[in-house]
């Protein structure tokens, strides 16, 4: 209770100094804030980085040319789905669908090629149809486009069709399915009946002209329903088109590591073409060209952060050495009136650990108006900066302390 | 009470060394009131600071009560036995006087009330009024803040009083008032008091006077 009574009664009574020592921590304090927020806004960007530029990938042939209309085995589209790295896969199935019953030599003359099909589609889920937002497709009642995502026996048929055939939404059609394949590298399709399956209509779809070309798509089905029927008919599943989100952008690495391991390769723009997925393209050049410049100023701060460590105790020495050796004489009365080292020290620290306090609030409420301050930032810079400063000034404290009391005392007369 | 034994004090500066003290030998009893004299640099005030255990002694060395000034809390015996008033005063430049006064009470855990209350009688005692309680040392007169001393070195209760020139600044008056007292406090309540002085008068009512010349002390 002494000590803080006389503790207080100095910083008052030696208030010019209190305050200089109280205004150099104030400013240390926000060059602080202004220095870590500026880190702490990089890694926040850095974090965010995966949204603000994402990185998407798609699978193609091995020369790149494909994106659609391509042998992708299941394992590959089992892997994607798998994957901690891999986020709104999309992909989606070729399948050969006919209206009605059809068997025997029809479905000969079909499979042979001779009558032309109408194209199917099996997709994980509205999106994945290429062009295609969920804005063309209009369901039914109750009903909506999370049904393409499950295994119902549904499907989603083009508005030309619906009208052609006199088909209404809710209806149930019977259709023969065949699976597609390519059996040469080249288009030739080859095609297998799988069976004859009910379907309920449960919505239609409105494609625009410009994607017609690329995707004449009919009929949508859950692509997880068709591989449970291909299962059932021991029909082997391949997915024709395969996209996806990169989960974490931030361990490319990793995730080009396991693709590899999977056995996807990276695109040879030299290759021959052919009809196999097994090349992956991925858009990362925005993301890393950001990123390396992000984790650039990371670094660089993070380099600096000991030299600023080193600086600042620096400064917590100096600026107490400079402010408490006028008080020597006044440490030398204490001790000759029977103060011993170890007390005389412990006051001033005390002294001055309140000063370096005072300072830091200033400097946070100070900061407070430059950035965004939160509880760990607030904290964290608070606190470190206070070991720090204070380790300076207790070296400081150290060395004053280090005299002949009585040659000062003596010398004073 | 206090006894020194072939004690020499060199002062350790940057550029050079000075040999304050040679070889001094002397006894101080408890309820005597000595005085010590001899011209300038001496090595008066360099013996008193050593009696004051501020330092030890370079070679020799000094007994209190028969125990080794090596082998104590020397900052106890300051807090608890030895007072000093100090050529120089050292008072502390930003206490009153009164705060002055009743530090080294505080030291000693006296309550505020009680040692506010001694240091307030200690100022009368050595002729001060009320109006310097309140009084910086800048703003007094070296007599007055001399005496502010002493009452600070009266405080503390310590049963050895060293004065280093303690009226030196003061008029007959008060130069004999504070005599008086330190002769009381040795004679009457059995204090060891040591005052340094140039003052015949203050030796003339010695029980003893040590001369120094050179470091030296003789008899
Ligand atoms: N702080 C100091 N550093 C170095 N030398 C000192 C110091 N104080 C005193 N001395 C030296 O020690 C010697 C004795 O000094 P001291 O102060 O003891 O003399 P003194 O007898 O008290 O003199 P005075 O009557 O002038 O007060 C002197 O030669 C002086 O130069
Ligand atoms: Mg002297």
């Amino acid at each position: 209770m002494f000590h803080f009574r006389k503790v207080v009664l100095n910083i008052s009574r030696h208030w010019a100094k209190s305050l200089l020592a109280v205004f150099s921590c104030m400013l240390i304090v926000v060059f602080l804030f202004l220095f870590f927020s500026g880190l702490l806004v990089n890694l926040q960007q850095m974090e965010a980085l995966s949204e603000a530029i994402p990185i998407e990938a798609r699978i193609s042939n091995l020369n790149g040319t494909m994106s659609s209309g391509m042998i992708i085995q299941e394992r590959v589209i089992q892997a994607l789905e798998d994957s901690g790295y891999v986020t709104d896969l999309q992909y989606t199935s070729e399948i050969a669908a006919a209206m009605g019953e059809v068997s025997g030599d029809e479905a000969a003359k079909m499979e042979r090629g001779d009558i032309t099909f109408p194209l199917g589609l099996g997709v994980n889920r509205v999106e994945a149809l290429t062009g295609a937002s969920a804005e063309g497709f209009t369901f039914a009642e109750g009903a909506g486009s999370e049904l393409l995502t499950g295994t119902e026996s549904v499907c989603v048929i083009r508005e030309q069709e619906m009208e052609e055939l006199g088909l209404a939404v809710g209806d149930s059609i019977r259709v023969t399915l065949f699976s597609v394949t390519y059996p040469g590298d080249n288009a030739m399709k080859n095609y297998n009946r799988l069976g004859v399956y009910e379907l309920r209509i449960v919505g239609s779809f409105r494609i625009p002209v410009s994607e017609i070309a690329t995707r004449a798509a009919q009929m949508i089905f859950p692509v997880k329903w068709q591989r449970e029927i291909q299962k059932q008919a021991g029909s082997t599943f391949f997915a024709d088109s395969a996209r996806f989100r990169v989960a974490k952008p931030l361990d490319l690495n990793s995730f080009k590591a396991e693709m590899d391991e999977v056995g996807l390769l990276p695109v040879i723009s030299e290759a021959n073409s052919s009809q196999h997925g097994i090349a992956l393209t991925v858009n990362d050049e925005t993301f890393i060209k950001t990123a390396t410049r992000l984790r650039e100023n990371i670094t660089l701060t993070q380099i600096l952060m000991p030299v600023i460590v080193v600086i600042v105790g620096f400064l917590g020495f100096v600026v107490s050495y400079l402010l408490l050796q006028s008080r020597r004489p006044e440490i030398a009365i204490m001790r000759s009136l029977g103060v011993s080292r170890r007390n005389c020290f412990g006051m001033l620290l005390f002294e001055s650990a309140i000063l370096v306090i005072s300072g830091s609030l200033a400097g946070v409420i100070v900061a407070s108006f430059f950035v965004d301050m939160d509880t760990v930032l607030g904290l964290g810079v608070g606190i470190s900066f206070f070991v720090v400063y204070m380790a300076g000034t207790a070296v400081a404290l150290k060395i004053l302390g280090k005299f002949s009391v009585m040659q000062l005392l003596t010398a004073l007369d | 009470m206090l006894e020194v034994r072939d004690v020499g004090y060199i002062y350790q500066g940057k550029y050079q060394s000075i040999e304050a003290l040679k070889r001094v030998n002397c006894h101080f009893a408890a309820g005597k009131f000595y005085a010590v004299t001899g011209p300038s640099g001496s090595g008066k005030s360099t013996l008193l600071s050593l009696l004051a255990g501020l330092d030890l002694p370079t070679s020799g060395e000094i007994l209190v009560e028969g125990c080794t000034m090596a082998a104590m809390d020397r900052d106890k015996y300051r807090r608890e036995v030895a007072s000093v008033v100090y050529q120089s005063f050292n008072l502390f430049p930003l206490l009153t006087a009164l705060e002055n006064v009743m530090y080294p009470m505080e030291l000693l855990h006296v309550s505020k009330a009680t040692a506010a209350e001694t240091a307030k009688r200690l100022i009368g005692e050595i002729g001060l009024g009320e109006k310097t309680y309140q009084q910086f040392p800048v703003m007094m007169s070296g007599g007055e803040q001399q005496r502010v001393s002493i009452a600070r070195a009266l405080a503390a209760g310590g049963k050895i009083i060293l004065a280093d020139e303690p009226t030196g600044n003061l008029d007959s008056a008060n130069e004999e008032n504070i005599v008086k007292i330190m002769k009381n406090l040795a004679h009457e309540k059995g204090y060891l008091v040591i005052v340094i002085t140039h003052n015949p008068n203050v030796c003339e009512q010695a029980d003893a006077v040590y001369r120094m010349r050179d470091g030296e002390l003789r008899t």
